[in-house]
């Protein structure tokens, strides 16, 4: 078992102070900064260093699995689905919250080098 | 998501409305497709029915007071109801869903302007859409010396978290009490703002609470009497220094004593915020799931917990105090506060300290507390049962042991931090679920109904709760045959004569659905 245990006794002395620390991603050949500052502002929260959804999918897919930045062969169509629905414990993302607009330039930011 | 109407409302005039609410607002901000019903459900419900019992009729997103005031007016027109929302992000406690299926959503998600900044007298004038992530931004970007405080799920609106009276552990950490001064679209679509703000021209509007006659601010607080659009919040001065002193302790006894010796040091201000004390759940449920530590039946045994203990060199209470201030009277509150630890304790403070000008120091938004729905695996969620103690070592202990008693009488894991705040103690208990595992599902919503009569029965009532039990904490509240109801329904109908705003909120019907409600089984389950 891994136990991150330096965050961990973070959580326990004082859970309101927690940062999201950044994680890089991997190295990009191209721009697309409207979907990555989408991305920042809606999606890194969770998928970027010690998020929920980073927990989450290293769980189920493991470490190089766990950065959803770092996904190769990841479609739009599931993307959008699960933005749209939801999966596991992650939240279903409101056109109110994330319009139809944004969400494609999200998709595209995080497929766009296996195109 | 299938389209549930609006109680009493026809489909041809539903669809009417909406046309109406997409002239206000532009149809793009009228969300009435099966997916966008989905996207406002509670995301955390407890089991499928639950989730099913409150979902919306529709949505719409206005981006100005003027739009929502014509919203409401709309609403009155045609009887239906609305259900307002900040970010939606009231997680554990129903979410974005609304406690009558059927009602039609009003997003303030695109209200989200930073009005004011006033560094100078500490304090935002915010719309409901801001979150913490933004403010926290703004005030990083324009490297201004103001703490937040933030929740444990840093997600939220900044406004919407403080109306539900949310609180953390900082020295602004009663959230609701930083709210000074509101704009509110009140439920006839008339626009009112409360304490000095009444004033045409206010320049105190975010400075001074009260105004002039009755305080209003409270009454929008848990309650569906108006949709604030406006508000002032109090942020905290950066301090010249902080230190931070954190313990652990082994036995779940030590929380008699604790709350002994944190309680006078906390009224008298020696400790200047709500300190939580969580038990070594928190560790366990944040970096790990459940099945590896334990696939057998009931909740996990003490030789687990032992385990979780050790491994992650936890104790079975875990807190910290943060002291702001100057440096060296930082020095002597410190000695003061061991001094009175030492009678009790072997154990020592570990210390953290902070001065200005170095890396960190304020509180960052975080939504890592959310890592804790893992814990089942599958569709993980949560509900916390969140009683309000008097600060009495010895009532604790009695809580203490009422409430592991009725966890392990469920099966479910004990998962509590008490937050000692001066002569109360909130003790938030998560019940954590996988909500596609209905037996799982059943014991949670047994053993919550079990904490809620039990508490009551001793005298204690909630500070907050999950739609499905708004109804029944509510009724909780029984002075005078329920005089407390009477009293919030009399003002309900009468600053909501149609009944269209948030039914059933905190368990406050309006006069139009009182009755019909109650018959047609779609309130909570009651104690």
């Amino acid at each position: 078992m891994k136990i991150y245990k330096q965050t961990l006794m973070i959580f326990l002395l004082g859970i309101a102070t927690i940062g999201v620390i950044e994680t890089e991603a991997a190295e990009r050949t191209f721009k697309d900064l409207n979907g990555k500052h989408y991305f920042e502002q809606h999606c890194a929260l969770c998928h970027r260093g010690v998020g929920p959804g980073v927990f989450m999918l290293q769980r189920r897919l493991g470490e190089r699995g766990a950065i959803l930045e770092n996904r190769d062969q990841i479609s739009a169509d599931y993307l959008q689905q699960v933005v749209r629905l939801g999966i596991g414990s992650m939240p279903r993302f409101s056109r109110g919250e994330l319009t139809d607009y944004e969400l494609v330039e999200i998709v595209e930011y995080l497929t766009k080098k296996t195109n | 998501m299938e389209l549930i109407l609006p109680p009493g409302l026809s489909k041809a005039n539903f669809s009417t409305a909406l046309e109406e609410f997409a002239n206000i607002c532009g149809p793009q901000w009228v969300l009435d497709t099966d997916i966008d019903r989905e996207t406002y459900l509670d995301l955390y419900a407890p089991g499928l029915s639950a989730e099913r019992a409150h979902a919306p009729s529709a949505a719409v997103v206005p981006q100005s007071v003027e739009q929502v005031q014509e919203i409401v007016r709309a609403a009155n027109r045609f009887g239906i109801a609305l259900w307002p929302i900040c970010r939606g992000k009231n997680f554990g406690y129903g979410g974005a869903a609304p406690v009558m299926a059927g009602s039609v959503i009003v997003d303030l998600g695109r209200l989200n302007r930073i009005i004011e900044v006033n560094d100078k007298l500490a304090y935002a004038t915010l719309e409901p859409g801001v979150g913490f992530f933004d403010l926290h931004e703004y005030l990083q970007q324009h490297n201004l010396p103001l703490w937040l405080s933030i929740p444990g799920n840093g997600w939220g609106s900044v406004v919407g978290n403080a109306l539900e009276r949310g609180f953390s552990r900082t020295p602004y950490g009663e959230h609701a009490n930083s709210l000074c001064g509101m704009e509110v679209v009140l439920p006839t679509g008339e626009l009112v703002r409360t304490g000095t703000g009444a004033m045409e021209n206010s320049k105190t509007w975010p400075l001074f609470k009260s105004g002039f006659g009755p305080a209003w601010d409270g009454l929008f607080c848990q309650s569906n009497f108006g949709i604030v659009t406006k508000a002032g919040f109090w942020l905290m001065p950066e301090p010249e220094a902080t230190l931070r002193m954190s313990m652990s302790l082994p036995n779940p006894e030590d929380i008699g004593w604790l709350v002994d010796v944190l309680t006078p040091l906390r009224i008298s201000g020696l400790i200047p915020h709500n300190v939580g004390v969580a038990n070594y759940m928190g560790s366990a449920t944040t970096t790990s799931q459940r099945d590896e530590w334990y696939e057998g039946e009931g909740a996990i045994p003490e030789s687990v917990v032992q385990n979780i203990m050790e491994q992650y060199g936890v104790g079975w209470w875990n807190f910290s105090i943060t002291l702001n201030g100057d440096p060296q009277i930082l020095e002597r509150q410190r000695e003061l506060i061991e001094a009175a630890f030492a009678p009790y304790t072997t154990e020592t403070f570990s210390l953290s300290r902070w001065r200005r000008g170095e890396p960190g120091g304020g509180p960052t938004p975080s939504v890592f507390a959310l890592r804790v729905v893992n814990w089942h695996g599958g569709r993980g969620a949560h509900m916390g049962f969140s009683p309000i103690l008097p600060a009495s070592g010895d009532e604790i202990l009695q809580q203490l042991k009422r409430t592991r008693s009725r966890y392990s009488q469920h099966g479910i894991d004990f998962s509590s931090t008490f937050y000692i705040c001066g002569r109360h103690v909130i003790n938030v208990n998560l019940l954590l679920y996988n909500k596609d595992d209905h037996e799982l599902v059943t014991r949670s919503n047994a053993l919550f109904k079990d904490l809620v009569a039990d508490s009551a029965s001793a005298g204690f009532g909630e500070y907050r709760t999950h739609l499905d039990w708004m109804d029944s904490v509510a009724n909780s509240f029984n002075f005078n045959k329920q005089a407390l109801r009477r009293l919030n329904e009399t003002v309900k109908d009468a600053l909501d004569p149609e009944g269209i705003l948030a039914p059933g909120k905190s368990g406050i019907w309006p006069k139009r659905l009182r009755e019909s409600v109650v018959q047609e089984g779609t309130k909570g389950p009651t104690v």
